[in-house]
């Protein structure tokens, strides 16, 4: 296994659907108008809403000039007045305010929804991350895993290697091995009584150094 | 959009009556049951939740997006002032004029010219009055409803960005983790290169000197 060949953990699909979904959620702010909503309301904080409220000021005016001319009249005019009054304006708001109260009902209902959904896509999003931790951590442990079989493998040619050169260096040497295990090199020794160089078997180390090896 | 008139069972689950609700437009495989897991599959708890998940994303997508794009749209509404106009419309100052005539000869009451003139301009000035105050409080209450309205939904916009962001994250997180791991695992494998060659000389090494 060269520098160039090691394995990588490579991203996996659960995870780029995680990333697309946490992509997809941020746009979806822009796309359905959600920063417009933003930016208006900040520009809005900044309104002059005197102009706005101007109307409903001349209204009220005009409504206290009338109410003041009232006192003008005779009893009779005034008391008929009031009684028109009081049913015109009954009668004429209730719509109106029937259609506000059904608004503000119909809104809370929508907006409780609205943010059970954001709940959902929320979990939703979790559960996509979760998903991607999880195919991601077995890639890693997939290549974890990889690397300890290579090194192991590695490990072990390199032990018979080994064990071969030293073979080999060992028998060119002169050692060998035997029933008795492995002996050392065959000397010449100078015999004495012989007068003679005579040949003497190797030292015997037995099976030690194979079993230390090992 | 359709209206339901009969009751009906969304996807076996959720059964609506009457005909006040639109018809959702829900295409089948949400809120089904969850899927067995292949008997092949390695990780079939793992498939469970990604099948749950996605679930949930096209439950949402389908049933509550649309909710949502329909209540940005909303925030515009003048519903409330249209109402107030409509109704300020068929103001009839004819008919309180009648009705003001009508009280007069129940109580006996004998009102001269000048004072009749004076009763049906006041009928008419104040039901010019009351429908534009009840316009003008019409405008406000709009104002304030799609203020709030608008409010609610930039609340929920920040939820989405909140959301957006811890997910994106988690995306950059493992990005650099996997990242971290590769140059970890390249180091890691330079090294046992080179402790590899290393073995091989000195093996090569120790023949040599044996020979």
């Amino acid at each position: 296994m060269s520098g160039g060949d090691a394995p990588k953990v490579k991203e996996t699909p659960a995870e780029k659907i995680a990333a697309s979904k946490a992509s997809a959620r941020w746009n979806e702010r822009q796309q359905d108008g959600y920063l417009d909503l933003e930016v208006a309301q900040v520009a809005d904080s900044e309104r002059d809403y005197r102009e706005f409220f101007a109307g409903r000021t001349s209204a009220d005016i005009a409504k206290k000039e009338l109410e003041a001319n009232k006192g003008l009249g005779t009893a009779t005019v005034q008391k008929l007045g009031d009684l028109s009054d009081t049913v015109r304006e009954a009668s004429a708001v209730g719509k109106t305010d029937a259609a506000i109260q059904a608004q503000a009902i119909k809104d809370n209902r929508r907006v409780a929804s609205s943010k059970l959904g954001s709940d959902i896509a929320g979990a939703a999003l979790q559960g996509f991350d979760t998903t991607a931790a999880m195919a991601g951590q077995r890639a890693v442990d997939k290549v974890q895993n990889k690397i300890i079989k290579n090194n192991a493998r590695n490990q072990m040619v390199m032990d018979l290697a080994s064990a071969a050169a030293t073979g080999y260096g060992m028998k060119k040497a002169g050692y060998s091995v035997g029933k008795k295990g492995i002996s050392g090199p065959e000397t010449q020794v100078y015999d004495a009584k012989q007068g003679k160089n005579v040949t003497q078997a190797g030292r015997n180390y037995g099976w030690s150094p194979l079993l230390q090896g090992l | 959009m359709a209206t339901a008139t009969t009751a009906r069972t969304i996807n076996s689950g959720l059964t609506v009556v009457g005909s006040a609700y639109p018809a959702l437009n829900i295409r089948s495989g949400i809120n089904s049951a969850v899927k067995a897991p292949s008997k092949k599959s390695k990780t079939p708890y793992g498939d469970m939740l990604l099948d749950i998940t996605n679930q949930q994303q096209q439950l949402y997508d389908q049933l509550y997006r649309p909710l949502n794009q329909r209540l940005i749209q909303d925030v515009n509404s003048t519903a409330i002032v249209d109402q107030a106009k409509q109704e300020a419309s068929a103001v009839d100052s004819g008919k309180y004029i009648a009705r003001s005539q009508r009280q007069q000869l129940r109580y006996g009451l004998n009102a001269t010219p000048q004072e009749q003139e004076a009763i049906n301009y006041q009928q008419q000035l104040g039901g010019a009055l009351t429908s534009d105050g009840n316009i003008n409080n019409a405008r406000v209450k709009q104002q304030e409803r799609n203020e709030q309205l608008r409010s609610e939904l930039v609340n929920i916009s920040r939820g989405i960005s909140a959301q957006a962001m811890d997910s994106a994250t988690n995306a950059a997180g493992a990005e650099s983790t996997r990242k971290s791991t590769n140059a970890n695992i390249q180091a890691q494998n330079t090294a046992a290169e080179k402790g590899v060659y290393g073995a091989i000389g000195s093996m090569a090494l120790m023949a040599l000197m044996m020979m």
